[in-house]
């Protein structure tokens, strides 16, 4: 440890599906953390999908042909961020699972399963992250359910969180599911629904300004609810509520 | 024959060959190996009484301490009042209490007979859950325990063992009892509107006479 | 086995707005679970004892054939006779039998479920049987002709003044005119009602949570006191259960004891716990003279050496359908099967069949609770997928479904065109949006079931890995 390091680390951002097309500033806020981090961020330009929608759809075979080419294009890395648990655990938990029986990709699954890391897992166990920025006020977190249940995400965001200086306030149902489940919010949007409306007024019910999440797709869903139904509350992946100001 | 398909459907599914599979459970079986038993089904005797009391607490049964099994008459006439018809089993009745000294009505067995309250022995008790076990036998219906409004049972605390498998391995000495049962509180059903109410087929209430000597 | 899950939908869709059923699910999940959790911190060796759980049932469903083997010789040493009954036909044939050889003319029946599975009140009536149903969840929904609404609160979808009604109509007849409005009334009339079916009954069925195969020992338990009552009094006591539920030994019986009552409903033990063997000894002064135990395949069979094996572990304990939040939302019946919730997404098209069932294994966001709460660690999502990939195998699942994956994972193997492709789409949803606005309030087809309820983030014209070629 006490050589020196010519250069940085060098860390692969996967930005899941979501963030690259929907909200593409929380790929840059993820970089500008992992930056500030000590670190290298390099964004493998071919990415596109980890598989997840395949794999929980009844199409493996389509999901093992995405899962082969992610591990293509990511095996090359040091370290692979990823900042959704659920895209997380897919890579970590589910390629290795769903090419056990490939003489090639087998392997190259566990290795790179190895590898890859959740956002706040990384900013936390490997870079022991301080972050620069400082927060104020209240925030209650949502423990989305895959980087909660696959990846044991539970105490690394908060403790992001509170050192930036925010209060975390806790909700009653903090794990509860918020309803989204990828296309189950499409196919049963009822129950869906149903599962939302709780969610909402649980967050409500802390009085907390800000209701934080590391999962995109959860987000969506929560801010969609708080908007359409009018509540005051903002809803924010926390990189977005840690990544340093920009400097222009 | 279904018997024969049943068994031809799960063996043509199962790995290795039948009188290894043969083997491995009747060696599995043989071996009556203890698992993981709770450090609370383990403690020691001087322990116990005070934590049977304790967990039969948390589930409404109620307990109370004798000195000697000659005390039984009263405590059971001070837990039901005077006049109550009581029906006391075989094995309580053969020990010649002094009932004389009590103003109970007793009311011979008859599983159609109202009583108020069956006075019975029991098997042994588990400390951990505080749980006590009957059991059928001659002059000992099982229904018994199930058909009066409460039910008083006498412990000695010679009887009482930290966990279930102490009970397994006494009632595994001689043969076993048609029907055993581990008694943990009073009847009770949460089945409408998940509210706990007490006295659903068997008895309202579980009163355990715990015998010092 | 009687499955449609084809109006799951539509009948999700009433039960979400079912404002009685979400006061009772309401209190199932948040009671249910909180008294689990108090039950799980106060026993240290709780995970230790699951683990042992997993390991015994996986030994016994590897030697399945010797363990039930084993079981029947004990059974017939006693005294008893064991049944074997490849479907859910050969069981009711089996028990109606026995039924008419003791000249049956009513029976009572302590819980089970497998008798709900095998369809056998419906059969003992339609042949002039009384059957009983004496667990109260069952006697009010058996009164109301509904089937159960969950595995162990058969009658939880209810509330307090429906069960009233349901007295007041059926027990006027028998003189009990009131109204009743208390809880413990209505437990009182229904013990008097019953007190009498039990006194009464020619035969006794009960289920089994687990056999022994050491004695042939059937294990039952209930916090009422009926099942004692049922297999006690009668002459002839019949066991109707799976072939999956042996256990090897009264040890192993007891780590199972000590994981089920406090999975079910965070409690220590359950009330009775009873541990029958065979029927009544000479002399005895009760019990039944004849003993039968019917074992059921019914399917069970075909799911071993299957990725759905490990079902065969459930207990049915029903902590993964207090804990799930789409039975909270639902209830039991609208999944059109006697199993529901997570267990029965996974159980029901193993004993039916996919196509019957295939919303079951559908509707589940995969959050993962139920297999976090499982006495035996089954791993319920993932072999929810697993029967999500044979619909789609078999063709089984809407075809859109199947297209729509294919052309995304054809995209996302083609990045150029992946973002080709993801371009055009943003820019459809920005034209609705009309370029400005931050929310999108409606959006066309499918994604309309998103927007039906909730608005959408309008997407950024221009994707992350595009921005970011740019600045470099
Ligand atoms: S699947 Fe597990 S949690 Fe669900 S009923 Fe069966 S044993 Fe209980």
């Amino acid at each position: 440890m006490s050589e020196e390091k010519p250069r940085r680390r060098e860390v692969a951002l996967f930005a899941t599906c979501l963030v690259d097309l929907v909200r593409p500033d929380i790929g840059f806020d993820v970089a500008r953390l992992v930056l500030d981090a000590g670190f290298k961020v390099v964004v493998p330009p071919l990415q596109t999908c980890c598989g997840q929608p395949n794999y929980n759809g009844g199409d493996k075979s389509g999901a093992m042909a995405m899962a082969r080419r992610n591990i293509d294009l990511l095996m090359p890395y040091e370290y692979v961020v990823v900042p959704s648990g659920s895209c997380g655990g897919m890579i970590a938990h589910h390629y290795p699972e769903l090419l056990s029986g490939d003489t090639v990709y087998a392997g190259r699954a566990r290795r790179l399963a190895e590898r890859v890391y959740e956002l706040s897992r990384f900013l936390v166990d490997v870079a022991d992250y301080q972050p620069s920025r400082r927060l104020e006020g209240t925030v209650t977190y949502h423990d989305a359910c895959a980087g909660l249940r696959e990846l044991g995400i539970k105490s690394g965001p908060r403790t992001l969180l509170e050192r930036a200086g925010a209060q975390v306030v806790e909700s009653g149902q903090a794990e509860a599911c918020c309803g989204f489940g990828g296309t189950f919010c499409i196919k049963y949007p009822d129950i869906s629904n149903a599962m939302l409306e709780r969610k909402v007024a649980d967050i409500e019910a802390t009085g907390a300004a800000t209701v934080v999440a590391g999962e995109l797709g959860c987000l969506m869903n929560i801010e969609g609810k708080l908007h359409r139904t009018g509540r005051p509350i903002a809803a924010r992946h926390f990189a977005q509520l840690l990544a340093p100001e920009q400097k222009s | 024959m279904s018997r024969e398909r049943v068994l031809t459907d799960i063996r043509s599914r199962l790995a290795g060959d039948t009188k290894a599979r043969h083997d491995a459970a009747v060696a599995r079986i043989g071996a009556r190996r203890r698992n993981t038993v709770p450090e609370r089904a383990s403690r020691a005797a001087e322990a116990r009484v005070a934590q049977f009391e304790e967990m039969l607490a948390r589930v409404k049964g109620t307990t109370a301490r004798l000195a000697r099994l000659s005390d039984v008459p009263a405590a059971v006439q001070q837990y039901l009042g005077e006049g109550a018809r009581v029906c006391v089993d075989a094995e309580i009745d053969a020990l010649a209490l002094p009932w004389q000294d009590t103003r109970l009505t007793h009311v011979p067995w008859a599983p159609k007979t109202g009583f108020d309250c069956i006075v019975s022995g029991c098997v042994a008790g588990a400390a951990e859950t505080g749980t006590i076990a009957i059991s059928s036998g001659i002059d000992a219906p099982l229904s018994r325990a199930f058909l009066g409004e409460s039910h008083i049972v006498v412990l000695p605390s010679a009887r009482l063992f930290g966990g279930y498998e102490d009970i397994f391995d006494l009632v595994r000495q001689g043969d076993l009892p048609r029907h055993l049962t581990f008694v943990s509180g009073p009847s009770c059903t949460g089945d409408i509107e998940m509210i706990m109410e007490y006295g659903a087929h068997g008895p309202r209430a579980l009163h355990v006479l715990i015998i010092d000597s | 086995m009687d499955v449609d899950s084809r109006k799951f939908i539509e009948l999700s869709a009433t039960a979400v707005r079912n404002e009685s059923l979400k006061t009772s699910m309401g209190l199932l999940g948040a009671g249910l679970s909180m008294r689990r959790a108090q039950a799980k911190a106060g026993l240290a060796e709780f995970d230790a004892l699951r683990d042992e759980a997993r390991d015994i049932k996986n030994d016994v469903l590897a030697n399945l054939d010797a363990y039930l083997e084993a079981f029947e010789a004990q059974v017939t040493r006693q005294g008893g006779v064991v049944h074997w009954a490849s479907t859910d036909e050969e069981a009711r044939d089996a028990i109606l039998a026995i039924c008419r050889d003791a000249d049956a003319r009513t029976v009572t029946k302590s819980k089970s479920m497998v008798t709900e599975e095998i369809e056998l009140v419906p059969h003992l009536e339609a042949h002039g049987i009384t059957a009983v149903e004496t667990d109260l969840g069952e006697y009010i929904i058996q009164l109301r002709r509904e089937r159960p609404s969950h595995i162990i609160a058969p009658a939880i979808h209810l509330n307090k003044d429906e069960v009233s009604e349901t007295f007041f109509e059926h027990h006027r007849k028998l003189g009990y005119n009131e109204r009743l409005t208390e809880r413990a009334d209505l437990v009182g009339e229904a013990r008097h009602v019953l007190r009498d079916k039990f006194l009464g009954a020619d035969v006794g069925i009960s289920g089994a949570n687990f056999l022994i195969a050491e004695s042939g020992t059937v294990v039952l338990v209930t916090n009422e006191g009926n099942a004692e009552l049922t297999t006690s009094l009668p002459k002839t006591h019949i066991v109707v259960t799976g072939i999956e539920k042996v256990v090897p030994t009264f040890e192993d019986a007891a780590t199972f004891i000590r994981l089920l009552g406090r999975s079910a409903a965070g409690m220590e033990i359950s009330q009775y716990t009873s541990f029958i063997t065979g029927p009544a000894r000479e002399g005895d002064a009760d019990g039944p003279r004849n003993f039968h135990v019917v074992l059921v395949d019914n399917g069970r069979s075909r799911m071993i050496g299957t990725e759905f094996q490990d079902m065969l572990r459930c207990i049915r304990c029903s902590a993964c359908l207090n804990h799930c939040p789409v039975y909270l939302s639902v209830g039991g019946h609208a999944y059109g099967s006697v199993y529901n919730g997570p267990m029965g997404a996974v159980l029901t098209p193993g004993l039916s069949s996919i196509g019957d069932a295939g919303h079951l294994p559908n509707a589940s966001t995969f959050c993962g609770k139920c297999e976090e709460v499982c006495p035996v660690r089954i791993p319920l999502p993932r072999m929810m997928r697993a029967w999500r990939n044979r619909e789609s195998e078999a063709k089984l699942n809407p075809v859109g479904m199947r297209w729509g994956l294919r052309g995304w994972q054809w995209l996302a193997t083609h990045p150029r065109l992946y973002r080709l492709a993801t371009r055009l789409g943003i820019g459809v949803l920005r034209r609705i949006a009309r370029g400005d606005s931050s929310y999108l309030s409606h959006m066309p087809l499918a994604a309309g079931n998103w927007t039906r309820d909730r608005d959408f983030p309008t997407p950024s014209p221009t994707s992350f890995v595009a921005q970011w070629e740019d600045k470099l």
